[in-house]
């Protein structure tokens, strides 16, 4: 038997109006990804690696073309159906701004099971277990802001991971992180996928994109490649 | 998503501006406390205008010449009571009292000074009718109504006016002359306050007789005023009045009256529904402060809505639906103006016991006022606070997470 693969691009195409002119951030772009995968897209700026990660994350929909998510054709989802595709498959990991200001730390792992209706007798006991895995049990109760940047980004994929998505989608996870820190992050990245979990990071650096079992690199919307990555970037080696 | 949880968060959101949120509120608590204190202040009045309106006697019965009709009364051309009438009445069972009324305004002398006054031709019984006690000397007596006497007794303002302060000893037994006439002050009425229609303490009472037959030379009169000896019994004596007048005029049962009557209770609720008027119109204008306040709120959450959009954006992306965006910024909204109001109505409270003090007026508590102030405000937050937090919950997830 065939193994589905949990995200399926096919053929995907994303228009802008841009003035009286169309523009295609996207070409056409069919890509797959099995469970357990970790994928770094890469490409520089204008490639559409940004408008891939949109529809990838369900953020937005195709102008064409069909996206599987678990095997669901999800590319004619209204905004509402999207958001609950969002809350219950994917957990994001920007590059800044993500956790709520004035807020603890555990309120915002909480917060997508708010929107996810977890009762919220479950919601304290499960967001301190995703906390003990980026060992950040401890700060729980600290609030966001005083985290140091490495931090936010932990908590960042706790709360990614607290509803137990198919996949977590990294929009530049180390863009605003020195190298050890960002090594810091990537490494409970790879810790997430070797317990299993598909993650997917859109990067332009191939410093991180190294990390990656998988690299796909996008040129003018297009995939130029998509090839295994020989020489994988370990947590032990640094 | 749970309603208390979402209250918590717009808590959370508002604390953490917390100089601007009651820049905000400040909108609605002035608003509310300007209608909370003008509605107190107007019952007040209100009531007080009702208790110094039953002062003048619940018990009390009118009766004027003419029809019964809306608008203004004309009981001047209309000479259809006469005071053989008023003394048919008081033989009525539950009679206290009865007195014919004939006013008219004349130039008094006396001691010197020249006034232009209310001068009332009533009857003996003219004190019980009208609650008035009288501090020096006395009232006039049946005989003397009999005999047209002129004898006259002064309101103490009058005294006031042709004597000077503190001469109410003084003026007694002086003569003072009416239209010319020369009469003899017999008693001074003790002070009573104006009703708000008339001030019975700058009227000078004489004999009816006397008024129409010297003074005015009329035969008719201008109203017989009746009380009862039982406050409960006003409607029934009304009645009773009613049937024998229409028997002394000789109409049929089913004829139009030729005089009318009304109780002190019909005054009551004219003069209540003319208040309550003045109280919506007064409150009306307060109210415009609310909108005021409800605009700055609209701004305040437009604004809020402009600098979370990056917040909104990631909520959008861990699953916030549109609903959900909504009601975060609808209950914040709500909050900041319901809390204005709570705050409005105790400020409102307070200042309108102190400036009832202040003037002179009862203090009313009402809680039904109270209630509306909570619903309005509340209200204002709903309707002001829709439009931005639309705003919110149709921004696009990907504008959002790029807004700079």
């Amino acid at each position: 038997m065939k193994r589905e693969p949990v995200i399926h691009l096919k053929n995907i195409i994303k228009s802008y109006h841009l003035g009286d002119s169309d523009y295609q951030a996207l070409k056409g772009i069919t890509i797959e990804i099995f469970e357990g995968e970790f994928v770094a897209i890469m490409g520089p700026s204008g490639s559409g690696k940004s408008t891939a990660m949109h529809i990838m994350g369900a953020l937005d929909s195709p102008t064409s073309g069909q996206y599987y998510l678990d095997g669901t054709e999800i590319s004619k989802y209204t905004a509402n159906q999207l958001a609950k595709i969002r809350n219950k498959r994917i957990g994001f990991v920007f590059q800044s701004f993500n956790l709520l200001a004035r807020t603890t730390v555990l309120k915002n792992v909480e917060r997508p099971m708010m929107y996810g209706n977890v009762p919220i007798a479950d919601r304290e006991g499960r967001a301190l277990d995703m906390l003990e895995m980026v060992h950040l049990k401890d700060k729980a109760h600290n609030l966001s802001n005083q985290l140091s940047g490495g931090q936010i980004q932990r908590v960042a994929i706790a709360r990614a991971l607290v509803m137990n998505p198919t996949m977590i989608l990294a929009d530049e996870p180390t863009g605003n992180l020195d190298s050890k820190t960002s090594h810091e992050v990537m490494s409970f990245l790879q810790k997430m996928n070797d317990q299993g979990k598909t993650v997917v990071v859109i990067t332009h650096e191939p410093d991180i994109a190294a990390y990656a079992k998988r690299i796909i690199m996008l040129k003018d919307g297009l995939v130029l490649t998509d090839k295994s990555n020989k020489q994988v970037r370990s947590t032990i080696e640094s | 998503m749970n309603y208390s949880e979402l209250f918590l968060t717009a808590i959370q959101a508002l604390r953490g501006n917390i100089f601007r949120t009651l820049l905000t509120m400040l909108g609605i608590v002035i608003g509310i406390a300007s209608v909370i204190l003008i509605i107190a202040l107007a019952q007040g009045s209100t009531s007080s205008i009702t208790s110094s309106i039953s002062a003048l006697g619940s018990n009390l019965i009118t009766i004027r010449p003419g029809a019964e009709q809306r608008g203004p009364v004309q009981s001047g051309n209309v000479t259809t009571l006469t005071r053989d009438d008023a003394s048919a009445l008081a033989v009525l069972p539950n009679v206290a009292a009865v007195s014919a009324v004939v006013q008219k305004n004349y130039q008094i002398v006396g001691n010197g000074e020249n006034k232009n006054l209310s001068v009332q031709g009533v009857s003996y019984g003219y004190p019980t009718v009208q609650s008035i006690t009288i501090d020096q000397g006395s009232f006039f007596e049946e005989e003397d109504e009999q005999g047209t006497a002129k004898v006259a007794v002064l309101g103490p303002d009058v005294v006031t006016d042709l004597f000077g302060e503190d001469a109410t000893a003084e003026a007694l037994n002086q003569n003072i002359t009416i239209d010319g006439k020369v009469f003899r002050v017999i008693g001074v009425a003790k002070s009573k306050g104006s009703s708000g229609f008339s001030n019975p303490d700058e009227a000078v009472y004489i004999p009816v007789t006397t008024m129409m037959q010297i003074l005015s030379g009329q035969n008719n009169v201008d109203s017989i005023q009746v009380v009862t000896d039982d406050p409960n019994k006003v409607d029934a004596v009304s009645e009773n009045i009613k049937s024998a007048l229409m028997d002394r005029h000789q109409i049929a049962e089913n004829g139009t009256a030729d005089f009318n009557i009304s109780t002190s209770k019909d005054t009551q609720s004219t003069l209540s529904s003319v208040t309550s008027t003045l109280t919506a119109m007064l409150a009306g204008i307060a109210s415009i402060s609310l909108i005021v306040g409800g605009i700055g709120i609209m701004n305040i959450m437009m604004v809020t809505v402009t600098e979370r959009t990056k917040e909104i954006g990631l909520l959008q992306a861990i699953g916030a639906e549109q609903k959900d965006i909504l009601i975060q910024f609808l209950i914040e909204s709500i909050v900041l103006t319901f809390t204005g109001g709570v705050v409005g109505i105790v400020l409102g409270e307070l200042l309108a016991l102190i400036v009832s003090k202040i003037i002179g007026v009862p203090f009313v508590f009402q809680i039904k006022s109270i209630l509306l102030a909570v619903g309005v405000s509340t209200l204002i937050g709903i309707i002001f606070g829709l439009y931005p937090a639309r705003k919110a919950a149709q921004l696009s997830p990907i504008d959002a997470l790029r807004y700079e």
